[in-house]
């Protein structure tokens, strides 16, 4: 199977003050293209931070992290951000969707971002919609929009432009039972049909069982890497 | 639980200390805004006091302890009269002057060096004693010795500087046609009776009283009494005593504060609009800021409330606050405003018309009180709404932080101040003087608020315009900064900021460059080279184009006494009597209406009708056919009106008639100015004219010098109000500034969350900058729109001051406007930008 992702003795260490806090240590595995995978640990285990460094939102302390072959803690910020418009896909528990923008800006940022022009997204935009299932919401704000629906809007922006990979903190944290599972299911769904590798932080049980693999991480380890 | 109330106190104080300080920038513009908004009201509201006291000193200088004057006047049977020896109960001392012309030759070389053949002293007889007692000689020489008697002349610094004289010197001076050799007595500073006026053509002198009163043959007489009025006597029942003993002679104060109030109200009038258009931005800026300062302190008002706080407790915290920057405001905005008012004065002092006057300011307890009071009122309450609406929120929403953002419509209050604003409109054109001069600054009030309210509706239909073009000119983050300026509450209060203050700046800016239009205008108007005061006739005029380089000459007849219209409150302040045939080809004139001008011009003569100007007309309500009965010299007369012209003469307040008529009405068979159209250099020729004319003493100006001397007047008053404008400016400014952070700090999620799907550093710096290129574009276009509609309400504002203003415009200011927005709005932005893009992603991202 191919590698998508490669970590390498990846050390991340905080200063708190003058004291140094190591948040992860020698942290080694790689993920598959095409795998569903949650990263679960008690709280303050670093799996947040993890993911972060996963999707470039923060440099590691020492180690590599690669994307399709490349050590993207050596991009610089324009590179990284590419990264985050192309490859990655982010969906985080409280949504971040920006109030004053309709679904469509929303799940447009990406392109625009990427300097394209929005009317060669437009066919995209309405199956992303009819995927997520909010095509009769696409002029509403978020504050039209219940918990379960704004997520499904930040997944329909992680997806605009085609990532090879979608990193989600904790989607469904912050969702009643009902909406979580439809969040899942929609995870499931872009993961098996569209072939999208996609990496979860969760406490849950509950969601982890839609993954393949679970990656325990406790005290700033990989404490277990299992089906 | 008093201790316990003093310990929650103290707490309260200790946090609202903390919470000021921690935010510094923030309470800086606070204490700024309020600061200057105090300055301009203590230095607006003390400035007519200073100036009183300032002319008083001035016109002193010539009078010194004199509370009244005796002279002749119209009727009086002479032009001299004797002291009389009664004894008038209040009157301390009287003492008599007499005053004549003198004439001083230049040698050739002191020709050479002048460029001039004589210098005209203006001699003043005193009794050396009582002049010292009255007006105190301040003398750089003097004799000793010697008694100051005969023959002795004092002479000015001035004069005895130019020509090398000092005391002891001999001195020819011609008195009353005669050569008289003098000898200098003394030399005295340009001060006291000495004070030199800069339009006066002669320097002043003083001679013993005996000798030039025995010189015309009027020992014993005097033309002028100056009486000191004994300590805790009443001036006007002294003044009515003596006008009794002084029945056919003029007997008055010699200063008056209501005429000078009066003339000092074109002064005061604008600088208090200044100061309510400073005090409006800063009632916004406060009021926008303590909108953050509350949301801010709800946390905290919750914990407290929480733990047994009560209501009144907390809203100690949030009212203590606003207290203590208008506490530091007021302190700082009194001894501000002391600065500011010596700085005006300082700046008016130097008054072309009148000379150099000293600069003193005068202010009372009451200006420092009321100024303090003012500045705790703008800061309590522009933080009053924000105040009251977090004081009315229920704890519990407190303590879980459920307070909504609510949207607030806008409508209601768009149609409310529209109908206010249409309603003084109407109101100010429909009432007269005050009540009009209150509709026009409520007016001037509404359109503040106006362009705050309206700023909204603008921005989203000017941001449609500029999400088409911003495509192509700037790419897809050109888009994303236009959505970004939606509904963007930081970034309206930063446009109507940028708004106001370039609407008050260009407003000042036009109405300078109008001023100055209008003057070089009213000046076109006279189509001839100088202008004379000289009594004379038609030998005169004669004499006077007999002088090489007169091309041309008209005698006119002129009053400025300003000749009341009976059963009115108003005075024409230009009469003129006119020659109807030679008249217009020395002055413009503008007719209203397409009557045949000739035909009119021959009605003049025809019997007493009138022309009078168009702010005439508007200001009594006049139509032709009306008629006009006025006060004249020779008692009342009634003239028909047969016609209205434009004219800004006396600020429009002048009258043209038949000189025919004038001659017999005013009681004035002489001419007393003559307009001089000139071959050569009119300043050559009028010297050529003083000469010819030094025995009778002639006054005279080129027109050039005329206009000159005007624009300097006008300048240094707009250099004040550029001045207020500019501070405005800076309060909009830091405000600006201000907001850009607070939008930051805002935002800084947002920003984070387009960071964490792709936005890069550049982008981010790129947005930001067009934000700013947009806000400041659209702030500066609702400014000049601001500023076209507060130039349609100030000349009529102006007009009931009597002060008339045409407006002119220049694209140059716009263009300037337009680009200062931008500079603003893009510099302010720096800062934030530059902080974004060190935005630590993960720590913003994170759930607030």
């Amino acid at each position: 199977m191919e590698k998508i992702i490669e970590v390498e003795n990846l050390n991340k260490t905080y200063m708190l003050g003058n004291v140094p806090v190591e948040i992860l240590q020698e942290i080694n595995f790689t993920i598959n293209r095409g795998e569903f995978i949650t990263i679960m640990g008690p709280s303050g285990s670093g799996k947040s931070t993890l993911l972060y460094l996963l999707g470039g939102l923060d440099k590691p302390t020492s180690g590599k992290i690669l994307i399709n072959n490349k050590d993207i803690s050596a991009l610089s910020d324009e590179e990284q951000s590419t990264l985050r418009r192309r490859i990655i896909g982010f969906v985080f528990q409280f949504y971040n969707l920006v109030p004053n923008l309709t679904v469509e800006d929303n799940v447009m940022l990406p392109v625009l971002l990427d300097g394209k022009k929005i009317k060669d997204y437009r066919e995209k935009l309405d199956e992303i919609l009819e995927t997520v299932g909010l095509s009769d919401r696409i002029n509403h704000t978020p504050r039209e929009l219940s918990g379960g629906q704004q997520q499904r809007v930040a997944i329909a922006r992680a997806l605009i432009n085609e990532p090879d990979i979608i990193l989600a903190d904790e989607p469904t944290g912050n969702l009643d039972s009902k909406s979580s599972e439809e969040v899942m299911k929609l995870l499931q769904r872009i993961n098996k049909v569209k072939g999208k590798t996609i990496l979860q932080v969760s406490h849950s049980l509950e969601t982890a069982k839609y993954s393949d693999r679970i990656i325990n991480v406790r005290d700033g380890k990989v404490w277990c890497n299992e089906n | 639980m008093y201790f316990f109330g003093g310990v929650l106190m103290n707490i309260i104080v200790k946090f609202i200390t903390k919470s000021i300080l921690e935010k510094k920038f923030r309470s800086f513009i606070i204490i700024f805004s309020v600061t200057i908004s105090a300055a301009l009201f203590f230095a607006s509201s003390a400035l007519a006091g200073t100036m009183s006291s300032m002319y008083e000193a001035l016109i002193r200088m010539q009078t010194g302890k004199a509370d009244l004057l005796i002279y002749p006047g119209r009727e009086s049977p002479s032009s001299t009269f004797k002291i009389l020896p009664n004894q008038v109960k209040g009157a301390d001392y009287i003492v008599g002057t007499f005053s004549v012309g003198g004439i001083y030759k230049l040698s050739e070389e002191e020709y050479q060096i002048e460029r001039k053949k004589t210098e005209l002293l203006y001699i003043k007889g005193f009794n050396i004693d009582e002049l010292e007692k009255l007006n105190p000689i301040n003398y750089g020489q003097k004799a000793t010795g010697r008694e100051f008697s005969d023959n002795h002349i004092i002479l000015s610094e001035i004069f005895a500087k130019k020509y090398d004289y000092n005391t002891g010197d001999s001195i020819h001076i011609e008195i009353g046609g005669v050569d008289r050799v003098l000898t200098v007595w003394g030399i005295s500073r340009p001060t006291g009776v000495f004070q030199h006026n800069p339009q006066s053509n002669s320097i002043a002198a003083v001679m013993p009283l005996d000798t030039l009163t025995s010189l015309y043959n009027r020992r014993g007489w005097v033309d002028t009494a100056y009486i000191v009025v004994e300590e805790g006597y009443d001036i006007l029942n002294v003044k009515e005593e003596i006008s009794t003993l002084y029945s056919r002679y003029v007997v008055e104060e010699p200063f008056t504060a209501e005429v000078l109030n009066e003339y000092l109200q074109f002064l005061v009038v604008p600088l208090y609009l200044m100061t309510i258009m400073v005090l409006f931005i800063s009632v916004f800026i406060i009021y926008s800021t303590f909108k953050v300062i509350t949301t801010e302190r709800l946390p905290v008002i919750g914990t407290f409330r929480s733990i047994g706080a009560t209501r009144k407790m907390t809203d100690i915290i949030l009212i203590g606050e606003s207290l203590l920057y208008g506490i530091v405001g007021g302190i700082l905005g009194v001894l501000t405003g002391m600065g500011v008012l010596y700085l005006i004065a300082r700046i008016m002092a130097s008054d072309p018309y009148n000379g150099q006057l000293d600069v003193s300011i005068k202010f009372g307890l009451v200006h420092m009180l009321t100024t303090f009071i003012l500045a705790l009122m703008v800061a309590t309450v522009s933080s009053w709404i924000p105040i009251s609406r977090a004081s009315k929120i229920p704890i519990k929403e407190l303590v879980l932080n459920l307070i909504d953002r609510e949207i607030i419509k806008k409508n209601k209050k768009v149609i409310i101040l529209t109908v206010m604003f249409a309603i003084s409109i109407i109101l100010s054109f429909i009432t007269q003087n005050i009540a009009s001069m209150i509709f026009n600054l409520l007016s001037l009030l509404i359109i503040f608020a106006l362009v705050i309210i309206y700023i909204p509706f603008i921005t989203s239909f000017l941001l449609k315009f500029f999400q088409q073009v911003y495509g192509a000119v700037f790419g897809n983050e050109g888009i994303l900064a236009v959505k970004n300026l939606k509904d963007n509450k930081n970034i309206y209060n930063n446009i109507s900021l940028l708004a106001i203050g370039i609407s008050v700046i260009l407003m000042i800016n036009i109405i300078s460059y109008s001023v100055g239009i209008e003057v070089l205008n009213a000046y076109k108007d006279w189509k001839f080279d100088i202008m004379l005061s000289l009594n004379g006739d038609r030998n005169t005029e004669q004499v006077l184009r007999s002088i090489d380089g007169v091309e041309g000459t008209y005698g006119a007849f002129e009053s400025f006494q300003g000749i009341k219209v009976v059963d009115t409150d108003y005075s024409i302040g230009y009469m003129q009597g006119i020659d109807i045939i030679k008249y217009r080809d020395y002055a413009a004139f503008r007719l209203e209406g397409n009557e045949d001008v000739d035909e009119l011009f021959k009605k003049l003569d025809d019997g007493r009708n009138i022309m009078v100007t168009l702010m005439m007309k508007d200001s009594l309500g006049l139509k032709i056919g009306d008629k006009l009965t006025l006060d004249m010299n020779s008692g009342e007369k009634t003239y028909n009106i047969i016609g209205f012209y434009d004219s800004i003469m006396q600020n429009g307040s002048n009258a043209i008639i038949s000189q025919k008529y004038f001659k017999t009405d005013m009681e004035q068979p002489y001419y007393n100015r003559f307009f001089v159209k000139t071959s050569k250099e009119p300043e050559l020729v009028l010297s050529e004219i003083k000469e010819k004319f030094m025995r009778q003493g002639v006054w005279g100006n080129s027109i050039s010098n005329m206009e000159k001397t005007n624009y300097e007047q006008n300048s240094q008053f707009m250099i004040i109000l550029q001045a207020f404008s500019l501070l405005a400016m800076l309060i909009g400014i830091f405000g600006v500034f201000n907001n850009y952070m607070i939008s930051f700090l805002e935002r800084r999620r947002y920003i984070a969350i387009k960071r964490s799907i792709g936005l890069s550093k550049k982008q981010t710096l790129k947005m930001i900058f067009v934000e700013a290129l947009t806000g400041g574009c659209i702030g500066a276009t609702v400014g000049i729109i601001g500023a076209m509609f507060m130039l349609w309400i100030v000349p009529e504002l102006m007009q009931t001051i009597g002060v008339p203003l045409a407006i002119h415009y220049k694209s140059d200011l716009f263009a300037a406007s337009l680009f200062t927005g931008i500079i603003i709005s893009v510099i302010a932005s720096v800062s934030p930008a530059l902080k974004t893009t060190k935005l630590d992603i993960i720590e913003s991202i994170k759930y607030e």
